[in-house]
């Protein structure tokens, strides 16, 4: 039982399909993956090989179209919208390849957002997402909306905002795509930091296998299959 | 950050959108709203135009309204001040009633035999004092002033008449009625109508009886009427003065006399009288108070007749008529405004949650549920309902204090006095109320379809949408 509870996903025989008209698309077929908890794991794969799908259902967002997907020892399959969202609510962080912040809000309230979801007290909220700000390097830039941000602070945001509710497990899919490569490694080196901070789950995808040297777990996909999975590079990062 | 705020600042993103919609919904409102004061208007100067002349309601009895005005002798108030007394012994009439006033309406045959112009004519006698004391109801507070009758309590035997009957009978010198020349009198020759000269010989006999105490003021015509029994009775009354009446039907056809000399004339009995009218000092207690007044009336032994109790929407239908065709008029551009106000925030909340698909996706992952999403949009219609709403009332405000100052007049329906035009906002609360209130729903009411599209959405679509 107490190496059940330190599963942070369990997937089996996960398939996903997308017909669209006449056209079917195995997006993924057949996987089979087990995660740990307060890992950082990266979900390498190039362009279409199925890692948004992959992080769509792992952040439970998607259904499988077959398989068992168990999250947190939760069978998510058997959830409803509500409890989905719920779930999410309580779980689950995102953060975005575009961002995606809330337009109207500024960078402190954005981040304080999902905190009033969850129905935390004022007080606490403000402690927190001044903390987080603090640690993001933000604090001096937390009054501006996101369009007065650039786009790594913007991302930055966002890692604020998904850490923000403490969850047990950050999805990021491809971050870093929209960010040039000293900002993209600035904002993988502060993930890592935060992780290591907060201890919480990181998955991460890229098809950018550059980027990849700091992870505990390399997770390779293509077209829509787990190619390996390689936690040694994990082992030399601590061994250094 | 709560809902409302989060709301607010979203209808401020796309500023220009969202005012042109609060605009739309503005402009809508003050149409409504001083078409609805116009007719608040129309309603609380055509009541009081009636209460000030006819009273609230009319004690008559039992049949008056079907047969009496063809039969009104036979029809009356016997001991009509045991009746009086009665209603005025009650706590409750007591307490409400502003005047309550015996009056006699009769019809018959007016004459100035002098020019030899007869006329059909009817008529009410009434008490001076009393009607100058219903003249001046105001509870609307619409400071229009009637100006008293010319006819006092003590001048019995004078009388008014309206300004056609005046022209008819060839008067309009005598009585130095403006624009009217009176025709040419043609010398008596030939065959004259031997009824008419019957009727003279009786007419001037009763000129001589009643020389004694007859006014010297006005000039002297004849009205003859037939009385209870069928025979012709004739009175003179000294008119000094033909007035304007309100429509032409009056106009043409009224003659105002004592209360006394029209009893005699009728009735030749001084305790009947056609009916009795009363004044209530609020009219929104008439119909609880026509209500008591005829259980009281007619549970009462002592009064030997049977009662019918009407109120001035029964005996006067062009209250009712105008006051619901304006209501419909009302309606109408009360539906079509809010069409437009419909179809317009529909528009807009459409292309805000198109903009805002990715953003509403990740809110979704976030962990919101898809009512919280409907929530929001919900409130975003809410909201512009209630600020366009608001400013709309605050502008309407500002036009009818404007308007009100700027001394428009007019004369409403069916009245004679011309009076200030004014647009009357707040006499009817619900007015106010209810078009903030409608205004509010429809807004609402716009955003659920919006709403709904944004809560459905597909998590993975919607931010795969950028
Ligand atoms: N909503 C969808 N409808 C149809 N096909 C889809 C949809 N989403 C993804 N796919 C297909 O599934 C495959 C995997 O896509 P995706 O998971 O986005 O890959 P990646 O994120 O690795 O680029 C691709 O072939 C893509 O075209
Ligand atoms: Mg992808």
């Amino acid at each position: 039982m107490s190496s059940n509870n330190n599963k942070l996903a369990v997937l089996h025989d996960v398939t996903k399909v997308y017909q669209t008209g006449v056209v079917k698309v195995e997006a993924l077929q057949g996987i089979n993956l087990t995660l740990e908890r307060e890992k950082f794991s990266f979900i390498v794969g190039p362009s279409g090989s199925g890692k948004t799908t992959l992080l769509n259902i792992l952040g439970c967002i998607d259904v499988p179209s077959s398989g068992r997907f168990t999250l947190l020892n939760q069978e998510i399959g058997g959830l409803n919208d509500n409890q989905l969202a719920d779930f999410r609510n309580h779980h689950i962080g995102y953060i975005f390849q575009n961002f995606n912040l809330m337009a109207v809000l500024s960078a402190y309230e954005n981040v304080e957002y999902p905190l009033i979801l969850k129905n935390i007290a004022k007080k606490e909220r403000h402690q927190r997402v001044s903390e987080i700000l603090d640690s993001v390097g933000l604090s001096k830039r937390q009054h501006h909306r996101p369009a007065e941000l650039s786009g790594g602070e913007q991302q930055r945001v966002a890692i604020a905002r998904a850490l923000a509710k403490r969850p047990d497990l950050i999805l990021a899919d491809e971050p870093t795509a929209n960010l040039d490569s000293k900002t993209g490694a600035e904002i993988i080196d502060l993930m890592l930091l935060m992780q290591d901070h907060y201890k919480t789950s990181f998955i991460f995808s890229t098809h950018d296998m550059e980027v990849m040297q700091h992870a505990n777990e390399i997770i390779t996909i293509k077209d829509g299959k787990i190619e390996s999975v390689n936690t040694t590079i994990m082992k030399q990062k601590e061994g250094v | 950050m709560n809902n409302l705020k989060l709301a607010v600042r979203n209808l401020t993103r796309n500023r220009r959108r969202s005012l042109t919609t609060i605009l739309a919904m503005v402009i809508g409102m003050v149409a409504l709203l001083l078409f609805g004061g116009f007719i608040s208007s129309i309603y609380f100067g055509l009541q009081t135009g009636i209460v000030r002349s006819q009273g609230h309601l009319h004690i008559y009895q039992q049949g008056y309204l079907e047969y009496g005005s063809s039969r009104p002798s036979d029809y009356y108030i016997d001991q009509y001040k045991t009746v009086i007394d009665t209603i005025k012994q009650d706590d409750l009439l007591k307490e409400n009633i502003k005047v309550i006033t015996p009056t006699v309406s009769l019809a018959g045959i007016a004459g100035n035999y002098a020019a030899d112009s007869s006329k059909t004519f009817f008529g009410a006698g009434v008490i001076p004092s009393d009607k100058n004391k219903m003249k001046l109801w105001d509870q609307y507070g619409l400071k229009v002033v009637s100006p008293p009758m010319v006819l006092t309590d003590t001048s019995v035997g004078e009388g008014v008449l309206g300004l056609g009957l005046a022209k008819m009978l060839n008067l309009c010198k005598s009585l130095q009625v403006p624009n009217c020349t009176d025709r040419p009198v043609d010398s008596v020759d030939g065959e004259v109508d031997e009824q008419i000269l019957a009727l003279q010989a009786l007419a001037e006999d009763e000129s001589e009886q009643s020389k004694g105490n007859a006014t010297k003021n006005g000039v002297q015509i004849d009205l003859l009427a037939s009385t209870g029994s069928g025979a012709p009775n004739v009175v003179s009354v000294s008119i000094i003065k033909a007035e304007q009446m309100g429509n032409k039907i009056l106009d043409d056809n009224l003659v105002i006399l004592h209360l006394k000399q029209a009893q005699n004339l009728v009735f030749d009995n001084e305790g009947r009288v056609s009916s009795i009218i009363i004044q209530l000092k609020d009219s929104e207690k008439m119909e609880a108070i026509q209500q008591h007044l005829r259980q009281l009336l007619n549970n009462n032994i002592d009064l030997q007749q049977q009662f019918e109790v009407k109120n001035f929407t029964e005996f006067n239908s062009e209250f009712s008529q105008i006051v619901n065709m304006f209501i419909v008029i009302f309606i109408f551009i009360a539906l079509m405004i809010s069409l437009v106000v419909l179809f317009t925030t529909i528009n807009t909340l459409t292309m805000s949650v198109m903009e805002r698909i990715p953003e509403i996706g990740s809110l979704r992952a976030m962990g919101l549920r898809r009512s919280a999403i409907r929530w929001q949009f919900l409130l975003e219609g809410f909201v512009i309902g209630i600020t366009g709403a608001t400013i709309g009332i605050i502008i309407a405000i500002i036009l009818t204090f404007v308007f009100n100052n700027s001394g428009f007049g007019w004369s409403p329906p069916g009245s004679v006095e011309s009076q200030d035009l004014k647009i009357l906002l707040f006499a009817n609360p619900l007015l106010l109320i209810g078009t903030w209130l409608l205004m509010i729903i429809v807004a609402t009411v716009s955003s659920i379809l919006p709403a709904r599209h944004a809560a459905k959405m597909n998590i993975v679509n919607a931010i795969r949408n950028t």
